[in-house]
């Protein structure tokens, strides 16, 4: 049912500002609209703290998701196809909102990631250390007392130059000392102890491409070695000790999502209020609310305070009003059809319940395989039980997998064999024509019943032009079509379309009888359109054909793996195997494109005989989280 | 061998290599559009890879009509069946409509799949909608396999 909404405004005290907005979320059925207005500032206060809070929740459920524990690839998958969410009563999260948890959770969130980027990076630095000071690792004893009369010059070369230098420096003088450490990066580090008039020797040093390091060593490099490389270890050990908390602190994450949707709907709360329009003592908002649930809403807020005002407001030009599509039981699953397509506009019908048996009917001729719609409503229930959240769409696929197993039995198809086919009314491997006769006329029931909704529903909304002319006209052809299959009388047909033309020129909306003649023959155009219209449907035939012929195919591979293996035991394995993956993939795909195709027929083919559709959805004031679900409390 | 029967597979082989190809175009191209988007939302995979499966379907339908093919030139039975070299010539010719819309749907199916990627990307919530408009392209695969079907049915060897 597409269900209206018109608009209203609502004037209240400010200082009942709260109760007032509390109760509209929880009831849900307004859409705030946001005034011209500019802010008073009044609330900023409040707005900003809770957008402070909000940051900071945000910041710790992302830090805190790198530690959860990952889940399995399938299980991942489907997540993201079907969320599930947790499920409060309003008191538990306001609960969880009023105790500390979040704020203790954040903090020690902030706290572990401030210790964790120290940690990180005194390890990078004191990896830095050790590198550089690997070069020098042999040097056991840096005692340098003494050497009054020498200087002392730290550095590395290139190691393969280690002779090389030594040879330079022997011919050059014998008084100098020369202590190796050890090599780092192909770099060996020295000490090199030389009399103090010497000082040529450091720039011969250095011609030989050796750098001078700058080092304090108050202790010998191996024991300093030593120490840092033990220092690492204990911020390894530190590290792994947080990431353990960080650890088990994920597991604090679904609170975390539920507070940050609980101060979400008090950000909503508070923009609700800045948003409206103010006076000292009173504030006004404008909302859509939906037309069945006025009344209701009306008493609701009275009881909190008599002092509030409802009224209606008229639209402002252009201004077009939400929807919101809702249907009960079984239709309901078909919305999910529907969504794809988007809402229709506020004054077209929901064509939810009209598209259910045409989905149903033409998805189970696409899949067409007995064996596949029980594996599909298997499938389908036991996801549906799992996930409660897409319950709805499980059940679509249900409602679609029982009508597969109808057109299995018609076709006589069961997982590709024709296991019984004794049964079957069309062979469409053998006989393709007739199950192209049968889509055929599936097509043209469904166009007739779409014209058939567009003339009643442009007759409900007082456009008689359009109902007893276009849509009329068309209707009248296809009645034609239906008196000439059970006649076989030619005059019939031509005389539909000779009615049909001639209702389009009385009901022409063109006051020029030119024009209006024109339009009559213009209607024949519109018979071109059915007739695609029509043929479109034979992809069902195409769809149903490759699923069968496909299965066959996976069966015929079977069999030949298990002539093939001589090996007993195994070649059953392996056809097994193929059987099994082969199928269900099989399965898999068509069900995809038989969805998309059997959807496609609804949108192109069908609501373009009533509907345009390009309405805004109704999006409701309300208690709805991304992350949780407010059940009632028992 | 006999001619009718080398035409017969002919037919077959094309109509199974095309539209694999086609399809492998644009799954590749659909494939390294849909890693861009991964690497920044991961939770978007099962979303991606439907947009990016949906060209696979010329593969698969091009496979169908040569499975027909090989069934009618009696390749699967145990004794082969005299392909006349006229009944090879309409085989191979029948096989012509899906091999070449087959290949070509599936490259632009593909192009639609990427721009559906971006869809997925700016609106999730949306990724219903450029499924349907990717499978739009589709259905000239669809009309063509169905004529190959209809001929090959029609053909008596």
């Amino acid at each position: 049912m597409n269900l209206s909404a018109k608009k209203v405004e609502i004037i209240a005290l400010k200082e009942r500002r709260e109760e007032i907005l509390e109760e509209l979320q929880l009831d849900g059925s307004v859409e705030i609209i946001s005034s011209d207005e500019a802010s008073t500032g009044e609330v900023d206060a409040k707005k900003s703290d809770i957008e402070l809070k909000l940051a900071e929740m945000r910041f710790a459920a992302s830090f805190l998701s790198r530690f959860k524990e990952k889940e399995s690839f399938a299980s991942n998958l489907i997540d993201s196809f079907f969320p599930v969410k947790d499920k409060y009563t309003l008191k538990e999260v306001g609960n969880l909102a009023d105790s500390e948890t979040a704020d203790n959770i954040v903090s020690e969130a902030q706290n572990l990631e401030k210790s964790l980027n120290h940690i990180e990076s005194k390890l990078e630095s004191l990896t830095r250390e050790v590198f550089e000071l690997e070069k020098f690792s042999g040097i056991t004893e840096t005692d340098f007392e003494g050497f009054t009369d020498f200087e002392i010059f730290i550095g590395s070369i290139a190691a393969e130059k280690k002779d090389q230098l030594l040879d330079t420096l022997r011919k050059k003088s014998i008084f100098f000392f020369i202590k190796w450490g050890g090599v780092q990066n192909s770099r060996s580090g020295f000490y090199m102890v030389y009399p103090r008039e010497d000082s040529d020797l450091v720039d011969l040093v250095k011609d030989l491409g050796a750098k001078e390091e700058e080092f304090n060593w108050n202790r010998p490099p191996a024991e300093l070695l030593k120490e840092k490389k033990s220092e690492i270890e204990e911020l390894k050990k530190k590290k792994k000790r947080k990431i353990e908390k960080a650890k088990e602190l994920a597991e604090s994450i679904p609170k975390v999502e539920a507070l940050i949707d609980w101060y979400g709907w008090e950000l909503d709360k508070v923009e609700a209020f800045d948003d409206g329009e103010k006076t000292e003592n009173y504030f006004r908002l404008k909302a859509w609310v939906l037309s069945s649930e006025a009344e209701r809403l009306k008493k609701r807020i009275k009881k909190i305070s008599p002092y509030v005002l409802i009224d209606d407001l008229d639209l402002e030009e252009g201004e077009t009003p939400p929807v919101l599509v809702e249907n009960k039981s079984l239709m309901e699953s078909f919305e999910v059809v529907t969504g794809v397509y988007g809402s229709p506009k506020s004054d077209e019908p929901d064509p939810t319940p009209f598209l259910a048996p045409f989905f149903a009917v033409a998805f189970g001729l696409a899949l067409s395989d007995a064996g596949y719609g029980i594996l599909l409503i298997a499938i389908s229930y036991l996801m549906g039980r799992k996930l409660e959240d897409s319950k709805a769409f499980f059940n679509l696929f249900i409602i679609a997998g029982l009508f597969t197993v109808f057109a299995g039995i018609l076709t006589g198809t069961f997982f590709g064999t024709d296991l019984f086919a004794d049964y079957r009314i069309v062979d469409a491997v053998a006989d393709p024509i007739e199950v192209l006769y049968l889509v055929s006329v599936l097509g043209i029931i469904q166009v007739f019943v779409g014209l058939l909704i567009g003339l009643s529903w442009n007759y409900k909304q007082g456009d008689y032009a359009t109902a007893f002319g276009s849509k009329g006209g068309s209707v009248v052809f296809f009645l034609g079509i239906g008196a000439f299959a059970l006649t076989g009388e030619i005059f019939v047909l031509l005389g539909s379309v000779l009615l049909m033309m001639a209702l389009n020129i009385i009901f022409s909306k063109d006051k020029n009888p030119f024009k209006r003649i024109l339009s009559g023959f213009g209607s024949v155009y519109d018979l071109i359109g059915y007739f695609s219209d029509v043929l479109s449907y034979s992809r069902l035939l195409a769809l149903g054909l490759a699923t069968g012929i496909i299965a066959m195919t996976i069966n015929m591979i079977a069999s030949i793996f298990m002539e093939m293996i001589p090996v007993t035991g195994l070649g059953i394995a392996v056809a097994g195997f193929v059987l099994i993956f082969g199928h269900v993939a099989n399965l898999l795909i068509n069900a995809l494109s038989s969805f998309i195709h059997a959807a496609r027929l609804q949108f192109v083919e069908f609501f373009s005989k009533f509907m345009e559709g390009g309405g805004r959805r109704f999006k409701p004031f309300s208690k709805r989280g991304r992350f949780i679900e407010i059940i009632k409390s028992n | 061998m006999e001619i009718g029967l080398i035409l017969a597979i002919l037919g077959a082989g094309l109509a199974v290599t095309l539209p694999c190809i086609g399809s492998a175009i644009a799954l590749s191209e659909v494939g390294r559009s849909a890693a861009g988007l991964i690497s920044e939302e991961p939770e978007k995979f099962g979303k991606a890879l439907l947009l990016q499966v949906l060209p696979g379907t010329q593969g698969i339908y091009g496979f169908l009509a040569a499975v027909l093919v090989l069934q009618q030139a009696g390749l699967f039975g145990e004794e082969i069946v005299a392909v006349t070299p006229e009944v090879g010539w309409q085989i191979l010719l029948a096989c012509i409509p899906i091999t070449l819309a087959g290949l070509l749907s599936a490259v632009f199916q593909g192009k639609v799949s990427v721009a559906g990627i971006s869809t997925l990307a700016k609106k999730p919530e949306e990724a219903g909608k450029a499924i349907i408009l990717s499978a739009m392209v589709e259905t000239y695969a669809v009309i063509a396999l169905l004529l190959t079907i209809l001929i090959l049915n029609g053909i008596t060897v």
